[in-house]
């Protein structure tokens, strides 16, 4: 089994967002997020995060999904949180300006329900089925001269392709941090570092292209490069509740006011 | 073997001095974008792990520029519109608007490598067009902040406080370092006690004024920005896309029939072979055949490694357009009832993504998934990830898929490999029930049936290296001895131990390895060998269990497919980067209490692995086996002293594993211990000291 599986895998429950056809979560995930985007209020960041909990809560996925963050993010993200709150911006509590920590918080809660909202698909869907969605979702823009056939198939062969491309990126990685550094092999440490860079995207480059080879060798035996058009998705009622929902919410969300404290004037 | 300095194979656009071809990208530009736009999301992905968006960036404008340089402009199109769409669901805005700047730079680059631009014009050209998608309307991100009030708002706000914070903390520190300047001062007759404390309101006045000034001008400092971005990212692609793209031209020498075959009046039966050899880019690859395939005829071809029976194949499939194939009627490769082709590797004969897409790729009438499986022996579920499968399952998928086109001729290239000598049994049966359809099949096990016509191709370019005296093994083979390198106690392996998709690998796994000693893991697809094979070459860490090590042990893992773990561009500068030898011949780190320097190491080695002659020669230019004995000379003169492989039997046939085998014991003359693993129980290396099991995560010795 590839290491690489464990990249973009749906946990293995049975949830009411796991059964949900994946075009659903994908548009009902973008609708959101533009809501958001738009209006980064904190009225609205509280709801979109009580939303995406919920929907954590109700696809059944244990906390030990979320990813370990970084050490230089942390670092990255205490800082700023120091710096904010140094700044004494009003409104203040205990004598105290919290309000630069309050926009700080704003900015990185947006960002987090954003990145939350991709990871909950990732995690109910599979890599596989996001790929159909994708190529279902374009498929109205044939109408408009969009060359469908030609994304969808090369959407297919690249979700298709790309369990297999992290794991060359990862053998040469590896290649790469096993040897020593070619810096202190030359005499001219910068220039020599330089073209170690383009001999290992030269080695991801060769290794996928023989892929590519591989795989225009097989679609000529099967004498067609057009992926055949994926059935359609089992929509049931849920689903359209849950798109008439999420657009909703994110007509609502351009109304939704903010906090007049948190909007001080300029 | 053939050697040819051409760009690729079958590249229309790469004389931009004719017309390019109009129309729908085909079979080799859908591939190339594909495998392109994968790159670019996976790149995307690992910029964001790893936290260094900007550097993984670059990389990824450079696999789109070779991509342009290379193919048609439709074909950059689609494949940054599939990049863009994946990593749309992937991972939201962000990296939408990174790959549609990987796109647009990318194509840029890839414009001026496919006509030669000196560095002036290429700069011009990525300012003229690059620029100002990227500062204005390409860049998702932008737009959003241009037009978006209220997050703009948010954005600034948070600069400022930034600014202002650290002003504050920086007017704190320095009212409290005054202080005790005060006090040093009384002793000095200093005036001015307020040192620190000005020169930190200086500096936080001067932070947020420039936070101020960045919030004022955004509009005209982000497009500056980019303008010097622009012109680095063109120094860049332009320098390194262009050595990428001169070592892919090494790389890919074979020509291979890529057009696509019109699929009417299939008449592939009879064929002739007119008796002259068949070649590639002007290298013969076979002996002078002659030959007569005619309808329902069953032919086997064997022959040694390199006897050219996949050029065979190809050639009767209309792949290339030999001139030694004599047929009257259209070979309708892939199309019901035309020719079938199945090749050699398993993976490279999947194009679906499911089992089922995977069965109807090419088909226009509705199919039985159920019976077209059944018919090969497979039960499998519709909607499985072709990615999950074996490789047993991939070869029978591949054959199901070629007896579902009722073709009138059926080219299979070794599709029995893989399997177990039942199922083996199995297909090599249901092939030879087809009687209305004409079979030609490689094998090298042996395995025809008396009513099978037998083609024996010969050698045509020996290129076998001398077997090791047999005595020198001997020497090796009696001094097995008590020295221990790795010690494997009860060792077990969890994957993602914390993680709902957890699951136990390995366990209880107990394994000594001795110098000079050569030890076979033999296993099937999913039973943990890959994952033993790392631990034992210290790539992966144990859950359980103890690893005890012999001081200053040094390992290494070759995979299985060597081009991977070689870097530099020639023989002679790969063997110095892996060894760790200076290009003036001195070591690295002259580590004490070695006897021999590196560089030492190094002239053996190369002597022992007989490269010399191929010192000066590209590496992409080098046969499979000769690539690996590369890595393998490199890795010994490092000082490795005990080698894992993976897999290395794969796709090598009874000629490539003899030559696989004299590579192995001179590895072991070199003093170094060699692990084994692999999926094949056929085939042991000879000489080889321990023969193992993995079955189920557990570790069990097959006595012989």
């Amino acid at each position: 089994m590839s290491r690489a599986q464990a990249f973009f895998r749906p946990v293995p429950v049975d949830s009411p967002v796991h059964r949900l056809a994946p075009e659903t979560k994908v548009v009902a995930g973008i609708v959101i997020s533009i809501g958001l985007v738009f209006n980064p209020e904190w009225s609205n960041v509280l709801v979109a995060a009580a939303l995406v909990i919920a929907v954590f809560i109700i696809a059944k996925l244990p906390t030990s999904v979320l990813p370990s963050i970084p050490l230089i993010v942390k670092f990255a993200l205490f800082g700023g949180a120091i710096g904010a709150a140094a700044a004494g911006e009003e409104p203040f509590v205990a004598g105290i300006g919290v309000g630069g920590l309050l926009d700080y918080a704003r900015l990185i809660a947006v960002g987090i329900v954003m990145i939350l909202w991709a990871g909950i698909l990732s995690w109910t869907t599979g890599l596989t089925a996001v790929g159909f969605a994708i190529r279902r979702l374009l498929q109205p823009l044939g109408r408009i001269g969009v060359p469908v056939d030609e994304i969808g198939s090369v959407v297919a062969l690249a979700v298709r392709s790309l369990p297999l491309v992290v794991d060359e990126i990862e053998v040469v990685n590896e290649s790469v941090s096993n040897r020593p550094s070619p810096a202190d092999l030359s005499d001219k440490p910068m220039r020599e570092a330089f073209s170690y860079i383009g001999d290992t995207a030269a080695a991801v480059v060769i290794g996928s292209h023989r892929r590519a080879r591989d795989l225009a060798t097989a679609m000529v035996s099967r004498g067609s490069n057009t992926a055949p058009v994926p059935k359609r998705p089992g929509f049931r009622k849920i689903d359209i509740l849950v798109l008439i929902a999420a657009f909703a919410l994110c007509i609502a969300a351009f109304w939704l006011p903010g906090w007049p404290e948190n909007t001080p004037s300029e | 073997m053939t050697q040819a300095n051409d760009l690729g194979t079958s590249t229309p656009a790469q004389s931009h001095s004719g017309s390019e071809r109009k129309g729908p990208l085909d079979a080799a530009e859908v591939a190339d974008a594909a495998l392109t736009a994968a790159l670019v999301v996976a790149l995307l992905a690992a910029g964001r792990v790893l936290a260094s968006g900007s550097l993984f960036q670059v990389i990824a404008s450079m696999v789109v520029a070779v991509l342009a340089a290379r193919r048609r402009t439709r074909a950059v199109v689609i494949a940054s519109c599939a990049a863009a769409a994946i990593a749309l669901i992937l991972g939201g805005l962000g990296p939408v608007s990174q790959a549609a700047l990987a796109g647009v730079f990318g194509w840029c680059g890839g414009y001026g490598l496919k006509r030669n631009w000196g560095r002036i014009k290429s700069i011009g050209f990525f300012l003229l067009i690059g620029w100002p998608a990227m500062a204005f309307s390409v860049l998702f991100f932008y737009p959003a902040i241009a037009l978006n009030g209220k997050l703009r708002k948010l954005v600034f706000d948070n600069v400022e406080n930034q600014a202002k914070g650290f002003g504050n903390v920086l007017g704190g520190v320095g009212s409290a370092l005054d202080t005790p300047v005060w006090f040093v001062g009384q002793f000095f007759g200093m005036d001015d006690f307020t040192v620190f404390r000005t020169t930190a309101d200086a500096l936080a006045r001067a932070m947020e004024s420039t936070a101020q000034f960045l919030i004022d001008n955004w509009l005209l400092l982000i497009p500056a920005t980019e303008f010097v971005y622009t012109i680095l990212y063109a120094v860049v692609i332009r320098a390194v896309g262009g050595a990428i793209l001169r070592r892919l031209g090494e790389a890919l020498v074979e020509p291979v029939g890529l057009a696509l075959q019109p699929g009417d009046n299939a008449s592939p039966l009879p064929v002739q072979l007119n008796g002259s050899a068949l070649q590639r880019n002007g290298t013969t690859v076979t002996a002078p055949l002659h030959l007569e395939i005619m309808p329902g005829e069953h032919v086997v071809v064997e022959g040694p490694n390199g006897a050219g029976k996949s050029t065979l194949l190809d050639a009767l499939a209309g792949m290339d357009n030999h001139d030694a194939v004599i047929r009257s009627g259209n070979v309708a490769l892939g199309s019901f009832g035309g020719t079938a082709r199945v090749g050699q590797r398993p993976e490279a004969q999947v194009v679906g993504t499911t089992v089922e897409e995977d069965l109807r790729w090419g088909l226009d009438t509705p199919i039985d998934i159920v019976a077209t499986l059944a018919d090969v022996g497979l039960s499998l579920p519709s909607d499985r990830p072709t990615s999950e499968l074996s490789g047993g399952e991939l070869q029978r998928l591949a054959l199901a898929s070629a007896l579902r086109r009722e073709p009138k001729l059926l080219l299979a290239d070794e599709v029995t490999s893989m399997l177990d000598p039942a199922e083996q049994l199995r297909i090599t049966e249901r092939l030879n029930a087809l009687t209305t359809t004409a079979v030609v099949r490689t094998t090298h096990r042996n395995d025809a049936s008396p009513n099978d016509r037998r083609i024996v191709l010969p050698t045509v370019n020996p290129t076998m290296p001398a077997a090791i005296a047999n005595t020198e093994l001997r020497t090796i083979h009696s001094s097995v001895s008590e020295s221990r390198l790795l010690r494997l106690r009860n060792v077990g392996f969890t994957h993602n131990p914390t993680q709902p998709w957890a699951h136990e690998v390995l366990k209880g796994i107990d394994l000594s390895i001795h110098r000079y000693e050569m030890i076979m893991i033999e296993g099937r697809n999913g039973s943990g060998k890959t994952t033993l094979a790392r631990i034992l070459a210290g790539l992966a860490e144990r859950s359980e269990g103890a690893i005890d090590e012999a001081d200053g042990l040094r390992r290494a893992l070759a995979h299985q497919h060597v081009r991977l773990q070689l870097l530099r561009p020639t023989v002679e500068a790969e063997l110095h980067s892996l060894a760790g030898v200076r290009t003036d011949g001195s070591d690295v780190d002259s580590d004490s209490g070695r006897q021999r320097t590196r560089s030492e190491n190094l002239a053996t080695s190369t002597e022992l692995f007989e490269l010399e002659h191929l010192m000066s020669r590209r590496i992409d230019e080098l046969s499979g086996g000769e690539q690996r004995r590369v890595l393998l000379a490199g890795l010994v003169a490092r000082g490795v002293s005990l080698l894992v492989l993976d897999e290395p039997l794969a796709g090598l046939d009874a000629g490539g594993r003899a030559d696989l085998a004299v590579t192995l014991d001179r590895v072991r003359l070199a003093g170094t211990s060699i692990v084994v693993v692999s999926h094949d129980i056929d085939w042991a290396p000879p000489h080889v000291d321990q023969r193992l099991r993995l079955t189920n995560g557990k570790l069990e010795v097959v006595t012989p």
